[in-house]
C-alpha cells in the first residue's frame, strides 16, 4: 500500500507536513491507500486505530475515498472525544472522491452504548451521501450503506 | 408484540418547514414523559449548559407496550464546528425509557 503525508516522527512535532496543526487532532498512523474495495479500506484503518482507541477511550476517525483508478484509500484517523470525532471528510488527496468514513468508539464505557451507530452517524453519512462504518470495543465492525439504508455487520 | 409509533412522524413535514399556522395535537401523556426525560437531562453534570440548549436536537417520541421512549437527537454541526469540537454534534445523542405506568426513568443511554 502506499503512504500517504509524513511520518509519525513527522506528525508529533507540533505541525503536520500538510501544515495543519497537532494537537487539535493526532495523525498517529500514515494513511494509506491503493485497496480494492471500500470495505478493505475500512477495515484496514479500524483495526490499526481500534485497540489505541479503546485503551484511551476516545474516538478516532477518517475519511475513505476513492481515487481515479478506481482504488481506495483513507485518511487519518483524527483524534476525538470520548464520545464523538470528526472524519475531516474534505481532508483527502486531490482527484479523490469520499466514499465513506470510518470511526471508533473507543473502550466500553458505562451508560454508553458503544457498540452501535448512533443516529447523528446515520446523519452523517446520509448527508454527504457516503457509507459508514464503526469499529467498536468488541472489535466488531458495523457498515451502513446509505444508499439501501441497511446497516450489517462486517466483522 | 411491540407497538411502535413516531409520535410526530405525521407532522415531521410541519417541522421541517416550519409552518407557522398548523395545529398540532398530542396526548398530555407523551408530555408527561417529556418532562421527566427532559428534567433527567438538565442534571447531566458532564454536558455544558450550551450543550443542553434545545436548539442543538431534534426530539423523537416512541411509544412500546410499556414504555415512552424519549430521544434526544443531535444535529449535525457545520464542517468548521466539527473540526473545532472534534465531533459531529454539539451535543449530546440520548435514549430515556420511561415506564408508562408511574414516569419513572427505567434506562438511559448515551450514543457515541
Amino acid at each position: 500500500m502506499a503512504v500517504v503525508g509524513g511520518t509519525v516522527s513527522e506528525l508529533t512535532g507540533g505541525k503536520f507536513a500538510n501544515g495543519a496543526v497537532s494537537g487539535a487532532f493526532v495523525h498517529l498512523f500514515n494513511a494509506e491507500r491503493g485497496f480494492k474495495t471500500l470495505v478493505q479500506a475500512a477495515k484496514r484503518a479500524i483495526e490499526m486505530i481500534n485497540p489505541r482507541s479503546m485503551a484511551e477511550h476516545i474516538e478516532y476517525a477518517g475519511t475513505i475515498y476513492k481515487d481515479s483508478q478506481g482504488k481506495y484509500g483513507y485518511t487519518g484517523p483524527y483524534k476525538g472525544t470520548l464520545a464523538g470525532s470528526d472524519p475531516h471528510i474534505n481532508n483527502i488527496p486531490k482527484n479523490t472522491v469520499a466514499v465513506g468514513y470510518y470511526h471508533t468508539h473507543g473502550g466500553i464505557d458505562p451508560g454508553y452504548d458503544n457498540e452501535h451507530f448512533s443516529q447523528a452517524d446515520y446523519d452523517y453519512a446520509n448527508y454527504y451521501k457516503i457509507d459508514a462504518f464503526v469499529g467498536t470495543p468488541w472489535t466488531k465492525i458495523d457498515y451502513y450503506n446509505y444508499t439501501s439504508g441497511k446497516t450489517i455487520t462486517i466483522y | 408484540m411491540k407497538k411502535f409509533l413516531l409520535l410526530f412522524g405525521m407532522y415531521s413535514h410541519i417541522f421541517a418547514q416550519n409552518s407557522l399556522d398548523t395545529k398540532i395535537t398530542m396526548d398530555g401523556s407523551y408530555l408527561k414523559a417529556w418532562n421527566v426525560a427532559y428534567k433527567d437531562f438538565l442534571t447531566i453534570k458532564d454536558l455544558s449548559i450550551s450543550q443542553k440548549n434545545l436548539k442543538h436536537y431534534k426530539i423523537h417520541f416512541k411509544i412500546e407496550e410499556q414504555y415512552y421512549i424519549v430521544f434526544f437527537y443531535g444535529k449535525l454541526m457545520n464542517e468548521s464546528n466539527m473540526q473545532k469540537y472534534h465531533r459531529m454534534i454539539y451535543g449530546r445523542e440520548i435514549k430515556y425509557i420511561i415506564n408508562k405506568k408511574d414516569f419513572s426513568i427505567v434506562d438511559r443511554v448515551f450514543f457515541k
